[in-house]
């Protein structure tokens, strides 16, 4: 297995040990380099200070040597003679002979005062300076002449007593510097007072002066030039102010040759032991992070589900062995529990039928096929009765027991799960079509079968919701929720068997694209909605002065809609509230309007309980109320007698705080409903609405006369205003005003007519029976 | 080793008595060195053109060599006077002489030499043996009277109404060893005066010489 990915441990390894190589040999080199630059600068003094030595050594021995020759030749007797003869030409041919007796390259005579008397070489003269000083020198000294240098040394001539001085000259020429050099192992070179050179054993071909250059040549070198030369200045006794200087020079470029060859090894050296470090490091760190990068491979199998890794590595050390041996075991663990979860998620976990998901994902897998099934759903009627009665266990238990029982019926390779709470579901094969029947039969008998649970036995009945693949459909989703809406239907229409009818999901869709349709048209409000309002003819004061709002709705598309259909679509999908907050602003809004041109009238909108058990409700009646300035004593309430007796008392809680208010209550469809008298008499409402039912065929039915005779009678006799609704025809509006009824509503009068509309046609009534 | 001095010669005279100088009386002269200390056996010769030639001795003055010294190293002598230098070591020398007022040589030689020799011209004459550096005699050869400092460095000189000048010379003066030095008697305002003769210290005996006399014998 190779590593493919960047390790950063082993990177951190090789790093660590590579540092701590490099960091330790940086500081051996450092070291080294320095003590060696010390060793060598100290060899170099040491070398020069041996040269100086010698050198000076080699002085005074010649001194010496030249001191004891010229002593000799100056006490020759010939010689004396010759000086004392006082012949110019005689002492002159004397020194040049006795000078090469000695191999002197000067000869001088003097006398006592210092005066040259004579000289072995020609022209030779002194300087004033010299002529008084030469003789107070005690020892050898140096002179120029002609550009050589000599090493003069001064002598008596003594006959006996001292009559003259000889001094005798021997040049410092390039055979006396080789000399030197060769006994110093150094460069010397003898400069005079001005700086020029004398002699010297280097000669360099550049213009610049040589003392400068044994100054100041360098050799190049790595970072920086290093000095050429190091260089030793000695002084010469002269008479000058400025002394001859001397300089020993050692030439450093072999001391570098043998300092670089060393530094280059020791380089040498440490770079191999730093390649070994990293060498070694890297492979200890392979050693050490191959085994991670198998356990790497391990996590990332689990990561898959897969928890059957095996490695191939059997130079694991023993620690990550164990580790490994930990992983593998907790792999088999997390296998055995994955297992035991995935066992839960699919099943439920009452019965371990499979659970809805698990059921629909079967049955994407089952379907489409070649083979025809019915799909069966159940449910169990009344058992929340159940629950109460018997209790939840018993309930469980019961569950429980009916799973059994499908998983025990007789045709093969069914396919049972528990959707939720009492609701299964059977997908059933068949071999034919004509199985159908036998096979829901024998399904509905099993079902029948009382079931055993804690001794009782419990005869269970059931709504069933069939569908049959595929007839009623080929998508397997879609089958389902025809299966379910058959069940569906199956409990609207309480019957026990419900086979799904073509259409149905269709109508259900109608009704879904309804309700998305009368969102869009709630959050636009772009006209699609909008009030009718329907003439109330008040019979005692034959005036105009309610009229209820009603809603309406033409749809782009599907043209108009009607309002029993959509406002019951909104109640049971929830969005009624937004619909009545709608109907409550613009008719409101529309209210305040006609106030503004002076039409008086009260505006009756419908309420459904829904709005009524809405929290916000009466807050939004209210601040829409004020927020176009209009009085609740011209809005009327209508709610339908059925909906005032769900949850009574937050109702009447609620009635009470709107009358209070100032708004009108009305119960809307009277006498349709099973409310009772009494409890009506509670209620604080004002009006009762007789419903049309009765109205409608007024002048034909004597029962209807009876019933909405009494009705009025009743609701006078409570302190209720009563309107007629449903009014078609006169013989009924006359019916109507003989019972003293207080409002009437209908055709007869008026259709619900848009507020426009409303508007002439109350000019054109109220002009028309003034 | 000679070291020589600039000036070679200080003399001071110091008027020590105003009253009127006399050439008839005698005067006193004190000779000292560099150091103040007072030098005997300097030779002051009182010079007068217009004295009588003093008569030369017939007998010829002897400088003896002993023990590898002039005995004695100096002796004053008339000019025109002979000296004979007689050898009383077991040892040969080599006598001679480079002065300008004489120049000799007395070639190795034992015993009694064969004559004296003699001093035509007045001056100091050096003698050196050429095989014994270390030996050095000096030879004063006079033209008119001379005297010489006593132990105190003092001499009294009787003085003609001729003499004109005095010279003074000393073995060890610092000047060129045949140089004397000359003062003008008549510039003297007073009868007791001071010289100061500026001297080096003799070698020392055993010398260079001495030790490679034979080298320098060739």
């Amino acid at each position: 297995m190779a590593i493919t990915q960047q390790n950063s441990l082993r990177q951190n390894i090789v790093l660590l040990c590579t540092g701590l190589v490099l960091i330790t040999s940086v500081i051996i080199q450092a070291a080294s380099w320095w003590s060696t630059s010390e060793f060598n600068n100290s060899q170099i003094a040491s070398r020069i200070d041996n040269a100086q030595n010698v050198f000076e050594q080699y002085l005074t021995e010649k001194e010496r040597l030249l001191s004891t020759a010229a002593r000799v030749l100056t006490a020759d007797f010939g010689f004396k003679q010759a000086v004392s003869s006082r012949d110019a030409e005689t002492i002159t041919s004397v020194l040049l002979n006795h000078g090469q007796r000695i191999e002197a390259d000067l000869m001088l005579l003097t006398d006592l005062e210092g005066k040259l008397v004579s000289s072995s070489l020609k022209d030779f003269q002194f300087d004033s300076s010299q002529q008084t000083s030469l003789t107070e020198q005690q020892n050898t000294q140096f002179i120029m002449f002609n550009n050589k240098l000599y090493q003069l040394l001064e002598l008596p001539v003594k006959a006996p007593r001292v009559i003259a001085h000889a001094f005798i000259g021997f040049e410092i020429d390039s055979t006396v510097v080789e000399e030197l050099k060769r006994l110093t192992s150094l460069d010397i070179s003898f400069f005079d007072n001005n700086n020029r050179v004398i002699v010297s054993t280097i000669t360099h071909a550049n213009k610049q002066p040589l003392k400068d250059y044994l100054a100041t040549a360098t050799l190049p070198w790595l970072f920086r030039d290093r000095p050429a030369y190091a260089n030793r200045k000695l002084g010469l006794d002269s008479h000058y102010s400025q002394p001859f200087q001397v300089f020993l020079t050692a030439d450093l470029s072999s001391t570098y040759q043998e300092y670089d060859a060393l530094i280059s090894t020791i380089t040498i050296i440490a770079s191999l032991i730093m390649l070994v470090a990293i060498l070694i490091s890297g492979l200890f760190a392979k050693n050490l992070t191959q085994p991670l990068s198998h356990l790497v491979e391990l996590a990332k199998e689990f990561a898959q589900g897969k928890y059957s890794y095996v490695t191939t590595d059997t130079k694991m050390s023993r620690e990550v062995s164990t580790l490994f041996d930990a992983f593998s075991d907790m792999g088999k663990e997390i296998d055995l529990r994955e297992q035991h979860i995935l066992h839960q998620a699919q099943h439920d976990t009452l019965t371990q039928l499979f659970n809805l998901h698990t059921f629909r994902s079967k049955l994407n897998k089952t379907l489409p096929s070649k083979q025809a099934y019915l799909l069966v759903a159940i449910d169990i009627r009344g058992f929340s009765n159940l629950n109460d009665v018997l209790g939840i266990q018993v309930a469980d238990e019961c569950l429980r027991a009916l799973a059994k029982r499908l998983t025990e019926f007789s045709i093969p390779n069914c396919l049972h799960a528990r959707l939720h709470g009492d609701v299964f579901t059977s997908l059933i094969p068949l071999q034919n079509e004509k199985e159908i029947n036998s096979h829901i039969e024998s399904y509905t008998a099993m079902l029948a079968e009382p079931l055993q649970v804690r001794r009782l036995s419990l005869n269970l009945k059931f709504w069933i919701g069939i569908t049959t693949y595929p007839n009623d459909s080929n998508d397997p989703q879609a089958l389902f929720q025809r299966t379910m809406l058959a069940l569906d239907n199956a409990k609207k229409e309480n019957t026990t068997v419900r086979f799904y009818q073509e259409g149905e999901e269709e109508a259900r869709l109608e009704h879904l694209k309804i309700v998305e349709s009368l969102k869009e048209a709630l959050a636009s409000d772009d006209g699609q909605l909008y009030m009718n309002y329907q003439p109330k003819l008040n019979l005692k004061t034959n005036k105009i002065d309610k009229v209820e709002a009603l809603i309406r709705w033409q749809h782009p598309e599907m043209g108009f809609v009607s309002p029993e259909l959509f406002v019951n679509y909104a109640e049971q999908t929830g969005i009624i509230f937004d619909l009545t907050s709608w109907v409550i602003n613009s008719t409101i809004k529309q209210l305040s309007e006609w106030q503004q041109q002076n039409i008086f009238i009260e505006i009756a909108i419908n309420i459904s309980a829904q709005d009524f058990s809405h929290p916000e409700f009466y807050n939004q009646l209210k601040a829409t109320t004020d927020k176009y300035k209009v009085s609740p004593q011209h809005i009327t309430l209508e709610i339908t007698e059925r909906d005032l007796m769900e949850d009574e008392k937050r109702t009447i809680a609620l009635l009470q705080e709107l009358k209070d208010t100032g708004y009108t209550i009305s119960v809307d469809d009277y006498g349709i409903g099973q409310s009772s008298l009494a409890k009506l008499k509670e209620l604080p409402v004002k009006e009762l609405k007789i419903d049309k039912a009765f109205v409608m065929e007024l002048h034909k039915s004597e029962s209807d006369q009876i019933i909405v005779s009494s009705t009025i009678e009743l609701g006078h006799r409570l302190n209720l205003s009563v309107v007629a609704e449903g009014v078609e025809n006169e013989q009924s509006l006359a019916l109507l005003k003989d019972m003293d009824c207080d409002h009437i509503q209908g055709y007869h009068l008026a259709k619900p007519l848009t507020a426009k509309n409303f508007v002439s046609w109350l000019n054109d009534y109220e002009q028309t029976n003034a | 080793m000679f070291k020589p001095f600039f000036p070679y010669f200080t003399v001071t005279l110091l008027a020590i008595l105003f009253s009127p100088f006399v050439h008839s009386a005698p005067i006193v002269v004190h000779v000292h060195n560099q150091h103040g200390e007072q030098l005997k056996n300097a030779i002051i010769e009182i010079i007068d053109p217009s004295a009588e030639q003093n008569t030369v001795p017939t007998e010829p003055a002897v400088m003896d060599q002993v023990n590898k010294r002039f005995v004695p190293d100096l002796i004053v002598i008339q000019q025109g006077q002979s000296v004979l230098f007689p050898n009383s070591d077991d040892i040969r020398h080599h006598v001679y002489s480079f002065s300008q007022a004489k120049q000799f040589e007395l070639k190795l030689y034992a015993g009694k030499p064969k004559a004296a020799i003699p001093f035509e011209k007045n001056g100091v004459v050096i003698v050196g043996c050429n095989i014994h550096d270390s030996m050095v005699g000096s030879i004063y050869v006079a033209k008119n009277r001379t005297q010489k400092t006593s132990d105190d460095g003092t001499a009294t000189l009787e003085l003609t109404p001729t003499s004109e000048q005095i010279s003074v010379w000393h073995s060890n003066q610092q000047a060129a060893p045949e140089q004397r030095v000359i003062f003008d008697i008549n510039k003297l305002k007073s009868n007791e005066y001071m010289i100061t003769i500026p001297t080096i210290q003799p070698p020392a005996r055993d010398t260079f010489g001495d030790t490679f006399g034979d080298y320098s014998a060739e």
